[in-house]
C-alpha cells in the first residue's frame, strides 16, 4: 500500500473516530449526568435517613451503587463535584469509538441510550471493515520496515556463513522479540509508572486489549483522578500498531498449529500425504483469496500485495495500483466477522514468507502469488468433474 | 442438497478441528473453574460480612462509613460480584459460566462482567487467549472455506437444465433464510425473553456479541434475582460460536449470491440457452467452458 493511500486512510479513520466521539458525547453526556445526579441525590436521601435506615432501603440503595457501576457513573464523587470528570469528555468519547472499531470493546463506559446504540449498531458495521483495511495497510508498512531492519541482519548473519535454518529460526525470534519489546514491553513500563499497576496487571492489560479480547477490568485512562487529555488518543495509537504487530503473531501461532496438525497427519499417511496437504491448504487459501469466489477483490486486495522481502524485491511485482484505488469504498456491508481473518491474512502471508523464506525461496513464499495461474485451472476441477461424464453424451 | 454436500466436504478436515476446538474450550472452562472459584467465594463471603457488619452500625452512620461501604461495593464489583444479591447468588465460575468465559476470551468478545481476579489466572487467560484465538480464527476460516468449495459445485450449473437451477437457488435460498433465521433472529428474541429485555435491547446484545465488541453492558445469565435452567450459559456460549460461525459463512456469500441471481436474471427471461456464454466476473471458468459444450 503506498504511503498517500495509508495517509488519507488513516486520515479517514481519524476522522471517523472523532466524529464518532463527538456524536457519542452529544448522545451519552446528558444521560450520565442524569445518571449521576439520581445517584446524588439518593445519596443525600440516604444519609438524610441514616438514623432510621431500614434493610429495604439499604438494599435500594446498593441498587442504585450497581445499576450506576453498570452505567459508567462513578458512585464516588458526590452531586456537586461531577462536573469535574466525565467519560464522556472528548478524549475518552475518542477512545470508546476505538474500542468499537476495534473490536476491543472494555465496556467500563457502555451506551445507556437507545440512540446511541442504534448509532453504534452503524457506526460499528461501517467502522469495524474501515479499521480492518487500516490495519492491513499499518501491518504491511511495519511488517515491511522491520523485516527490512531483521534483512540487514541477516545479511551479515550469512556473511558470517551462519547455516540459513538457524538464520531463518533467528530473523523470526528477532521479529518476535522487537516487536514485543517495542509494543508490549515499553507500554508495560509505562501502564506501571502512569497507571500504578503492578507489571503482570500491566502485561495483563496488554495483552488482553492487543488480542481485542478487551474485558476491561483494567482500562487505561479510565482513573478519574488523572487528568492528562492526551493520555487516551495516544494509548489508541499504541492499540493500532499493537494490533498490527498481534495480528501476526496470533497469525504465527496459528501456522504453528496448522503445522503441528499437518505434521501429525504426514507421520500417519506419509510425506506424500504431507506435500498434497499443504498444497492442498495452498491452494484453499489462494482460492480463497483470489480464487473465483473472490469478487470483491477491492476488499481484499490490501491484504493481498506481499510484502517486499529484502532478499528478493524484484521477482514480485506489486499489484497495479488500480485495485488500491478501489480500496477506499469498502462495502459497508463487509463483515464485522470477516474482520479478525482479514487482517490476518494478509500477515498470514507475510508470516508465512518469514518462516519459510530462509530455506524454500522458490517453493512457496514468492511462488505463492505465480502459482496462482496455474492453480486458476485446477480450480474448475469441481466442474470439471460432471465435464468429464459428459463427455461421452 | 446443500446439507449433504456440507457434511462430505466439511468431514475431513474441519470435524477434528471442531473436536479439538471444544476440548480447548472445555479445557480452559475447567481450568479457570478451579483458579477463580475459591477466590470468588472468598471475595464474596467477605463482601457479606462487610454489609452485615454495616447493617449492624447503621444507627451511628456518617459519611466516612458510607463512603468505605461504597468503596467495598466498587471492589466488590470489580471483582465479578453482583451486589444487588445475596450469599446464595449462583456461582459466576460454576462450570457453565467458565465455558462462556472461555467462549468470551478466544471469540475476543470479551464482556468483562467476569474477568480473572487471581494472578494464576490472569496468567493462564494470557497464554490461554494467545493459543485460542488462532485456533478460533483458523476454525472459523475452515468453516468458511468449507462453504465455499461447496459452493463451488454450483459452477456446474451451466450442465444442468434451468428448471433445476432454479430450485437449486429456492432451495439454497431457503437454507440460508432458515439458517439465519435459526441462528442470528430467534436467540436474541427467546434472550429478550428470558433476561426480561426489550426487543431492540436483545438485539443490541446479539449484535455487540457477534461483532465480538463485547461491551458487556448485557450479558445473558447475570440476574441473580431470575432461574436460570443450569446449562443456560453454555448454551449461549454454543449460541456464540454458531452465530459466529454462521456469519464466516454468509458474509463472503453475499457477492457471490449478487453475481449468481444478476446471472440468473437473463436467464430466466431469454429462452435461448446460450446465452448463458455471456462472461460473467469471473471471466476463468466460463471461458473453458464454451469450447467444451461446444
Amino acid at each position: 500500500m503506498r504511503g498517500t493511500t495509508l495517509l488519507a486512510l488513516l486520515a479517514l479513520v481519524l476522522l471517523y473516530l472523532v466524529s464518532g466521539a463527538l456524536v457519542f458525547q452529544a448522545l451519552e453526556q446528558p444521560h450520565e449526568q442524569q445518571a449521576q445526579r439520581e445517584l446524588g441525590e439518593v445519596r443525600e436521601k440516604f444519609l438524610r435517613a441514616h438514623p432510621c435506615v431500614s434493610d429495604q432501603e439499604l438494599g435500594h440503595f446498593i441498587k442504585e451503587v450497581a445499576d450506576a457501576l453498570g452505567g459508567g457513573a462513578d458512585p464516588e464523587t458526590n452531586s456537586t463535584s461531577n462536573s469535574s470528570h466525565s467519560a464522556w469528555n472528548l478524549g475518552s468519547a475518542f477512545f470508546f469509538s476505538g474500542t468499537i472499531i476495534t473490536t476491543i470493546g472494555y465496556g467500563n463506559a457502555a451506551l445507556r441510550t437507545d440512540a446511541g446504540r442504534l448509532f453504534c449498531i452503524f457506526y460499528a458495521l461501517v467502522g469495524i471493515p474501515l479499521f480492518g483495511i487500516l490495519l492491513a495497510g499499518v501491518g504491511d508498512r511495519l511488517g515491511s520496515s522491520l523485516r527490512r531492519g531483521i534483512g540487514h541482519i541477516e545479511a551479515i548473519f550469512l556473511k558470517w556463513h551462519v547455516p540459513p535454518e538457524l538464520v531463518r529460526v533467528l530473523s523470526a525470534v528477532l521479529f518476535l522479540v522487537i516487536g514485543c519489546l517495542l509494543f508490549v514491553l515499553a507500554p508495560m513500563f509505562v501502564f506501571c509508572y502512569v497507571e500504578g499497576w503492578s507489571k503482570l496487571e500491566a502485561i495483563y492489560f496488554v495483552i488482553v486489549t492487543l488480542t481485542t479480547v478487551g474485558f476491561g477490568d483494567y482500562v487505561a485512562g479510565a482513573d478519574p483522578k488523572q487528568d492528562t487529555p492526551a493520555y487516551q488518543p495516544l494509548v489508541w495509537f499504541w492499540i493500532l500498531l499493537g494490533l498490527a504487530y498481534f495480528a501476526s503473531v496470533l497469525t504465527t501461532i496459528g501456522n504453528w498449529l496448522r503445522v503441528v496438525s499437518r505434521r501429525t497427519r504426514a507421520e500417519m499417511g506419509g510425506l506424500t500425504a504431507q506435500a498434497a496437504s499443504w498444497t492442498g491448504t495452498v491452494t484453499a487459501r489462494v482460492t480463497q483469496r483470489a480464487g473465483p469466489m473472490a469478487l470483491p477483490l477491492e476488499k481484499e486486495g490490501s491484504p493481498l500485495p506481499p510484502l517486499p522481502a529484502p532478499a528478493l524485491p524484484a521477482v514480485q511485482p506489486r499489484p497495479p495500483e488500480s485495485s488500491e484505488k478501489a480500496e477506499p469504498p469498502s462495502p459497508p456491508t463487509g463483515s464485522a466477522l470477516d474482520y479478525p481473518s482479514e487482517n490476518l491474512a494478509f500477515i498470514d502471508e507475510s508470516s508465512d514468507t518469514q518462516s519459510e523464506r530462509g530455506c524454500a525461496l522458490p517453493r512457496t513464499s514468492r511462488g505463492r502469488r505465480p502459482a496462482n495461474p496455474p492453480r486458476k485451472p485446477a480450480r474448475p476441477r469441481d466442474p470439471g468433474r460432471p465435464r468429464d461424464k459428459s463427455k461421452p453424451l | 442438497m446443500p446439507g449433504a454436500g456440507l457434511s462430505s466436504c466439511w468431514g475431513g478436515r474441519v470435524l477434528p478441528l471442531l473436536l479439538a476446538y471444544i476440548c480447548y474450550l472445555l479445557l480452559g472452562a475447567t481450568v479457570f473453574q478451579l483458579l477463580e472459584k475459591q477466590a470468588e467465594a472468598q471475595s464474596r463471603d467477605q463482601f457479606q460480612i462487610e454489609k452485615l457488619r454495616f447493617l449492624e452500625n447503621y444507627t451511628c452512620l456518617d459519611q466516612r462509613a458510607l463512603e468505605q461501604f461504597v468503596q467495598v461495593i466498587m471492589e466488590a464489583w470489580v471483582k465479578g460480584v453482583n451486589p444487588k444479591g445475596n450469599s446464595t447468588n449462583p456461582s459466576n465460575w460454576d462450570f457453565g459460566s467458565s465455558f462462556f468465559f472461555a467462549g468470551t476470551v478466544v471469540t475476543t468478545i470479551g464482556y468483562g462482567n467476569l474477568a480473572p481476579s487471581t494472578e494464576a489466572g490472569q496468567v493462564f487467560c494470557v497464554f490461554y487467549a494467545l493459543v485460542g484465538i488462532p485456533l478460533n480464527v483458523v476454525f472459523l476460516n475452515h468453516l468458511g472455506t468449507g462453504l465455499r468449495t461447496h459452493l463451488a459445485a454450483l459452477e456446474r450449473w451451466e450442465d444442468q437444465p434451468r428448471r433445476s437451477q432454479l430450485l437449486q437457488l429456492l432451495g439454497l435460498a431457503l437454507f440460508l433464510t432458515l439458517g439465519t433465521l435459526v441462528i442470528l433472529i430467534f436467540p436474541p428474541m427467546v434472550f429478550s425473553h428470558v433476561e426480561g429485555w426489550s426487543f431492540s435491547e436483545g438485539f443490541y446484545f446479539a449484535f455487540i456479541t457477534l461483532s465480538t465488541i463485547g461491551f458487556g453492558d448485557y450479558v445473558v445469565g447475570t440476574d441473580p434475582s431470575k432461574h436460570y435452567i443450569s446449562v443456560y450459559r453454555s448454551l449461549a456460549a454454543i449460541w456464540i460460536l454458531l452465530g459466529l460461525a454462521w456469519l464466516a459463512l454468509i458474509l463472503p456469500l453475499g457477492p457471490l449470491l449478487l453475481r449468481r441471481c444478476s446471472q440468473l436474471w437473463p436467464l430466466s427471461r431469454g429462452s435461448n440457452l446460450k446465452e448463458r456464454g455471456t462472461p460473467g466476473a469471473d471471466g476463468l471458468p466460463r471461458p473453458q467452458k464454451i469450447p467444451i459444450s461446444a
